[in-house]
């Protein structure tokens, strides 16, 4: 395989994934000290600690076993492994072990603690919509992910954001069961309140803030993706089709289609505070950046 | 995903594409075939022949203006949805041709039944489309690939993202329908 093409870096990008980290940072400082100052807070911070090493430790195990994906060897898949050999020397990371899950829904995936353990999956509904140029392109976008260390990168940024989760839960099932100093004095009772408001908060910063962060992690694997293949649009192709916006491409000619009511204009929906905690970017948005991306590959060749 | 109405109606769509012409053949590398083609359903209490004749009247108004770099002709092909195609040398001419033929037909109480007007070009030795459809007013792309029934899809979805700024273009996958068996 060729040299991967040189895309530079997007620094707008890096900059802001740096300043997510910088809030995300001051909003774990303060959580931390925080837990530090409330009694028997510093129990849950190990509970909660050993939950998110043995969930990092085994997520290529659980992940694939949830998603019902089946380790394939070269003989039972071999297109699928010479793309990823392709893609990762191109890489230059080591192969990762490949599934396929038997799901109707077009999707892939990455997981694994480290390059060393890592796996790409997807799922034969994927294989079963995609052309070889669109499934190398979504390949490439999950080898780019393993590459740039994301699963790593994402459970580093939510460890404490599962803390926040984990002590949400005991607040409330304390709340439930008669608990947070009610039968104390007013005093504790307002404290443990306090506690509880402090988490939630705490909790739905980091979510926003881990969302962000995953969003453009996602840009960044396509990026990545695009200096890998050197065909952006292959990746834009496939995404449509992934998030069924190609199922939309009308395959009836316009002629047929004038019998139907097929001429609506869709109406523009918006959905800016659940955009917020979304985890990846809107498709749209996507695809005009890879159509950027597109264009810089075709300007430097 | 947003989707921002841009539409224009018949004449100021056609009018923007004659308008596009330097960005799409000096920018794009995107030449007209010369030809454009206006898609006509037939009326349902009509048959092929009828469809022609009532549209071959309509254009002899349209013809009767001399002198005009263009020429518009109804196509012979035996075809249940009759095309009027056009002809001219440069851009600006044909979308005028393609202007004036729907104003004709229009006159002549077959507007409604415009499906569409079609303008072939050739890019790097592919030929590509840009589909007005007069119903929702916007243009829209269109790439047969070699395999049947095929479509190039990510070349359209980069030809509407080169050219929106200047033409009236749906970024709503779902309206772009193909159109098979073109005569041009």
């Amino acid at each position: 395989m060729n040299r991967p093409r040189d895309l530079g870096r997007d620094t707008q990008l890096v900059t802001r994934m740096v300043i997510t980290v910088i809030l995300l940072g001051i909003v774990y400082g303060f959580f931390l000290w925080f837990l530090l100052s409330v009694a028997g807070a510093a129990f849950m911070l190990v509970f909660a600690i050993m939950l998110v090493l043995f969930q990092f430790m085994m997520s290529d195990r659980l992940v694939l076993t949830s998603m019902r994906a089946k380790v394939v060897s070269p003989d039972e898949a071999p297109e699928l492994h010479q793309t990823v050999e392709r893609l990762c020397a191109a890489a230059g990371i080591p192969k990762p072990k490949i599934a396929i899950s038997e799901m109707q829904v077009p999707n892939a995936f990455a997981t694994g603690r480290s390059q060393k353990h890592a796996a790409v999956a997807v799922t034969t509904g994927l294989l079963s919509i995609l052309n070889k140029d669109q499934l190398e392109g979504v390949l490439a976008h999950e080898i780019s992910h393993i590459a740039t260390r994301d699963v790593q990168v994402m459970t580093y940024a939510s460890f404490l954001s599962v803390v926040a989760s984990t002590l949400m839960s005991l607040f409330f099932w304390s709340s439930m069961f008669g608990g947070m100093g009610r039968s104390r004095e007013n005093g504790a009772h307002s404290y443990m309140m306090i506690a509880y408001l402090v988490t939630i908060m705490v909790w739905v910063l980091s979510q926003v803030l881990i969302a962000a962060l995953s969003r453009y992690r996602e840009y960044s694997a396509d990026r990545g993706a695009s200096q890998l293949t050197g065909r952006p649009m292959d990746l834009a192709a496939a995404l449509h089709k992934i998030s069924g916006s190609l199922t939309g491409l009308p395959k009836q000619d316009l002629r047929r289609a004038e019998t139907l009511n097929a001429f609506f204009i869709m109406p523009a929906v918006g959905d800016g505070f659940a955009r917020l905690f979304s985890t990846h970017p809107p498709m749209g948005r996507r695809i005009e950046k890879l159509q950027i991306l597109d264009n810089e590959l075709r300007g430097s060749r | 995903m947003f989707f921002l109405k841009r539409s224009a109606d018949w004449g100021k769509a056609q009018a923007a594409m004659g308008k596009s012409k330097e960005i799409l053949e000096e920018r794009l590398d995107t030449f007209t075939t010369s030809s454009s083609g206006i898609l006509v359903s037939p009326s349902s209490d009509q048959n092929g022949e009828q469809a022609k004749e009532e549209i071959e009247r309509a254009l002899l108004m349209v013809n009767f203006m001399g002198g005009r770099p263009w020429e518009v002709k109804l196509d012979s092909a035996d075809n249940p949805h009759p095309w009027v195609i056009t002809q001219a040398n440069d851009l600006e001419a044909l979308s005028d041709a393609t202007r004036i033929a729907g104003e004709g037909l229009a006159n002549a109480g077959v507007g409604s039944r415009v499906l569409a007007a079609v303008y072939p070009f050739v890019w790097k030795g592919i030929k590509i489309y840009w589909i007005y459809q007069p119903r929702i007013k916007v243009f829209t792309p269109f790439v047969p690939d070699n395999s049947e029934e095929g479509r190039d899809h990510p070349l359209e979805l980069r030809m509407e993202k080169a050219i929106r700024s200047c033409l009236p273009t749906s970024r709503d996958v779902k309206q772009w329908f193909p159109v098979w068996g073109l005569p041009l």
